[in-house]
């Protein structure tokens, strides 16, 4: 064959693959931002389910609102992906894409509910910060169901600190007048939804002076946050306990060593007090913010195909072995109750308006770094 | 006897597969390691964990060699690592030296990724303690020791080079600062497409094909067609003794991408930038790279692979990935149950000397599957270029579009910054080194801000480490060359007017 004929057809081939891959929901994950690793045994396959639904044989894109693809958002929503796809027949894939991107893409989707996304309280904490704008709030999009909690966010300090709870810290600032303890959290994220509750304990409890050598280092990913803990860049850092418990054992070198205290929630099958039995509270009561996990769809949600989805994750988390699955990544499942749309909604705006009283009371970041 | 590694024919075949895959997705620009290791990892859930391993370091080896094959023939980088593999590849190419260029870019890479794998293998424990010296204050001086490369890319016109450098920085720190989640730079509707700012993808390639193209299409055809006429009979040939007096060049480059990939956090691209300023540094003939001398080549080529190896020493022993393909991978071990971090190797030493067995066979792999068809891989250069331009957009879009998995706008970025790399072009103001400082740019800051937060506002805790002045005296002694070597090249020029 004459070299420029397959020359043409190699390049022709080329083109073709190339507009092959522009089809809706194709690309990769983008590249991820680093994350410690979480724990845990491997998820099994999805099982067989039903694969009955007006979207049987779809594909269904699934965004989150993270862009790593090893963090609690990206694993639970590829578990819960996998199963829905084999309870409700369509193809399904998680797109990392992050949080901004994410909420446009629901803004901008169509109500058929081949476009999901799974993300967690960061959706309406954004909001809330102003880290985004208002029109992404959520009364201009559907609250799905909700598809798992993650109570093991927590704090972690090196283990040569002399504290190792948030009891522990708030005695180290009472016993020390002249020392300050750094908090390294995100901005705009439930680590700085927690933070500003100890804050606010603390003041309210102890005084503005020992509240005011609490001190904010704002940013980074988990490893960035235990790379600033091992330069001692920072005395506390907030992530995940999957991420931190490694950190804790025996044999692990000094620097490295740490403590891990002050989770947002119990968290089964960790020995960890939560901020609320060491006596955190808001508003008078316990303080307690595990991540929720919820499913979000366009505002002009189609509602039979919504009741599809409904249904199928109210079948999903009876599954004993998504139960299984969820407790080997220290998550936890819902009831089928909870999982409603109704129940769902209820439970999210709930929790938006105890948020925005926080932020509210909580003073300005910039104040506290 | 049993191996104490996991090792078989299925094995065999997912790594060579995962070497091909890796290739082609870094031979297509806007495609990288990363994507391809994101892409197949949904596969291994069908995988035990060593198999996975043997698919997915296949694609990462594959993926991070790839970049050279457009780098050097089409002057466009394949993957953000590659970019200093034009500024030699790519002149190789003109003058009729393709097939050469390419040689001596895969046996480089080969040699940086068997150099990097024995650090692996051998020295992580030291290297990962290394890492944990580097605090924020030392990464920081280490990228700024790398943007240093800017004054010694821009000889000549150092002045243009170094408004391209902060220019690029500046526009680097477009986006949301995640500080305080305030918009910089942002028109406020589109805030929801540029809460990272521009992708690094679309600025890569829309400042090197569509400007280039753009150029290309400015000259017209005619040209294009005498350029055709560029016959092989001028081809230089490759032979190992083109590696001759290199020896030092591919240690030094191949350290550099390893101990580059070691630390977490400082990225890929700036392995090859650092390696290559310092082949410049320490060349016999510095005014020759650039020109299509071997020995930049050999520079880049070695570093950035010999970031592979490296990028996985934090990942095995401290539970932090050196890359961003990394930190994907540490998915592949989550799926698996396995967790890396300061206890992996003790552990699961079996999954570690599997490993170490799966990244030297993806070399060789790698090694195999470019060395010897590369003859036919090297004719795209007699390509028409009426034929093959069309092809190269189609590709650049579609590499663009699928950055963000799909957004409309990183194809508008692409267009854009090949507008800017136009405009570059036309008023003589170095692309590469706005690149480079767009590179750097956000890791600059960050390590700015991480160092100066530490230590309360205090400048002083950039002089106070002991490591950090080691790096000042490099800064110092770079900017002091670059000068030198400039004002030389100013005065034998006027001597020549004269």
């Amino acid at each position: 064959m004459n070299i420029k004929k397959l020359f043409a057809g190699i390049l022709a081939c080329v083109m073709l693959l190339s507009l092959a891959g522009c089809t809706v929901g194709g690309g990769a994950p983008a590249a991820s931002t680093p994350a410690a690793s979480t724990g845990g045994d491997a998820p099994a396959a999805a099982p067989a389910g039903a694969g009955e639904s007006s979207l049987k044989g779809q594909n269904v894109r699934v965004v989150i609102g993270s862009t790593s693809t090893s963090g609690d958002s990206y694993m639970i929503a590829d578990l819960v992906t996998r199963y829905l796809s084999a309870e409700m027949g369509f193809n399904g894939k998680v797109d990392a894409i992050g949080n901004a991107a994410a909420l446009d893409e629901i803004a901008n989707a169509k109500g058929d509910g081949k476009t999901v996304m799974m993300f967690h309280d960061m959706t309406f904490l954004s909001v809330l910060f102003g880290s985004v704008d208002e029109q992404y709030a959520l009364e201009n999009m559907t609250v799905g169901p909700r598809i798992g909690q993650n109570p093991g966010a927590c704090f972690g300090a090196a283990a040569e600190a002399p504290y190792a709870s948030l009891k522990e810290v708030t005695q180290y600032l009472i016993d020390n007048p002249d020392k300050t303890v750094s908090f390294n959290i995100e901005s705009g994220a439930t680590s700085h939804l927690c933070f500003a509750a100890y804050y606010l304990w603390v003041q309210e409890t102890y005084g503005d002076e020992v509240a005011g050598r609490i001190k904010a280092i704002v940013g980074g990913t988990t490893a960035e946050k235990l790379q600033r803990l091992w330069d001692r860049n920072a005395d506390v850092i907030y992530g995940d306990t999957s991420a931190f418990a490694q950190y804790t054992e025996e044999g692990v070198q000094d620097q490295l060593k740490m403590t891990m205290f002050g989770s947002c929630g119990e968290v089964n099958g960790v020995e960890i007090d939560s901020m609320a039995t060491e006596g955190v509270t808001f508003n008078g009561e316990p303080f307690v913010f595990a991540k929720d996990f919820c499913m979000y769809f366009p505002k002009d949600m189609d509602a039979a195909v919504l009741a599809e989805y409904e249904a199928a994750m109210q079948k999903v988390t009876e599954n004993p072995d998504f139960q299984a699955d969820m407790a080997k990544l220290f998550y936890t499942a819902l009831s089928a109750d909870e999982v409603t749309v109704e129940a769902s909604k209820e439970f999210i705006y709930n929790k938006r308006e105890q948020s925005q009283e926080l932020i509210d009371r909580s003073p300005s970041l910039d104040s506290l770094t | 006897m049993t191996l104490p590694f996991v090792i078989g024919f299925p094995q065999i075949v997912v790594a060579l597969l995962g070497v091909i895959a890796g290739l082609v997705f870094g031979a297509i620009p806007g495609m990288t390691a990363t994507m391809a290791v994101a892409v197949f990892l949904p596969l291994t859930y069908a995988y035990d964990l060593e198999t996975a391993l043997y698919l997915l370091l296949g694609l990462y080896v594959g993926g991070i060699s790839g970049g050279l094959i457009p780098a050097i023939l089409i002057n466009i980088p394949g993957t953000p690592s590659s970019i200093t593999t034009t500024f030699d590849g790519y002149p190789m190419a003109k003058r009729g030296a393709g097939e050469r260029a390419l040689k001596i870019g895969i046996v480089s890479s080969l040699c940086g990724g068997i150099i990097s794998l024995a650090a692996l293998a051998l020295f992580t424990p030291l290297l990962s303690a290394a890492a944990l010296k580097f605090s924020s204050v030392e990464k920081f001086l280490i990228i700024l020791f790398a943007l240093t490369v800017i004054a010694a890319l821009s000889k000549g016109q150092m002045l243009r080079g170094i408004f391209a450098g902060f220019f690029g920085v500046l526009v680097s720190l477009i986006g949301m600062f995640s500080v305080n989640n305030a918009y910089r730079m942002v028109p406020s509707f589109l805030k929801s497409k540029m809460q990272d700012g521009f992708q690094l993808l679309p600025v890569l390639i829309g400042l090197f094909a569509i400007a280039q193209i753009f150029e290309e299409a400015e000259e017209g055809m005619r040209f294009k067609v005498e350029r055709q006429d560029t016959d092989s009979s001028t081809t230089e040939k490759f032979s190992f003794s083109d590696f001759k007096g290199q020896g030092v060049n591919i240690i030094r480059s191949s350290l550099i991408g390893t101990f580059m990939g070691v630390l977490p956090g400082v990225g890929g691209s700036a392995a090859s930038i650092l390696a290559y300023a310092q082949a410049k540094n320490f060349s016999k003939h510095p005014e020759l790279l650039g020109t299509g001398a071997a020995e930049g080549l050999v520079a880049s080529e070695s570093s950035n692979n010999g970031l592979t190896g490296g990028a996985l020493i934090p990942l095995l022993s401290l539970g932090i990935p050196g890359d961003s393909t990394t930190a994907v991978l540490i998915s592949a071990f989550m799926l698996q149950g396995i967790q890396v971090g300061p206890l992996f190797i003790t552990q699961n030493p079996t999954t570690w000397n599997t490993i170490l067995v799966a990244l030297l066979i993806s070399n060789i792999f790698m090694f195999i599957c470019m060395f010897y068809p590369i003859k036919w891989i090297s004719k795209i250069i007699y390509i028409p270029r009426q034929r093959l331009y069309p092809v190269i957009i189609m590709i650049c879009v579609v590499g663009a579009y699928a950055t963000k998995n799909g957004r409309i706008f990183d194809v508008w970025a692409l267009l854009i910054f090949g507008v800017v790399g136009y405009i570059f072009g036309k008023i003589k103001i170095p692309a590469s080194c706005f690149l480079i400082g767009f590179i750097l740019g956000k890791d600059l800051e960050n390590y700015f801000i991480q160092s100066i937060s530490a230590a309360n506002g205090s400048l002083i805790v950039f002089f106070t480490r002991p490591i950090g002045w080691v790096i000042w005296l490099m800064i110092a002694a770079s900017i002091a060359y670059a000068i030198w070597d400039n004002s030389k090249d100013k005065k034998k020029k006027a001597a020549q007017k004269a």
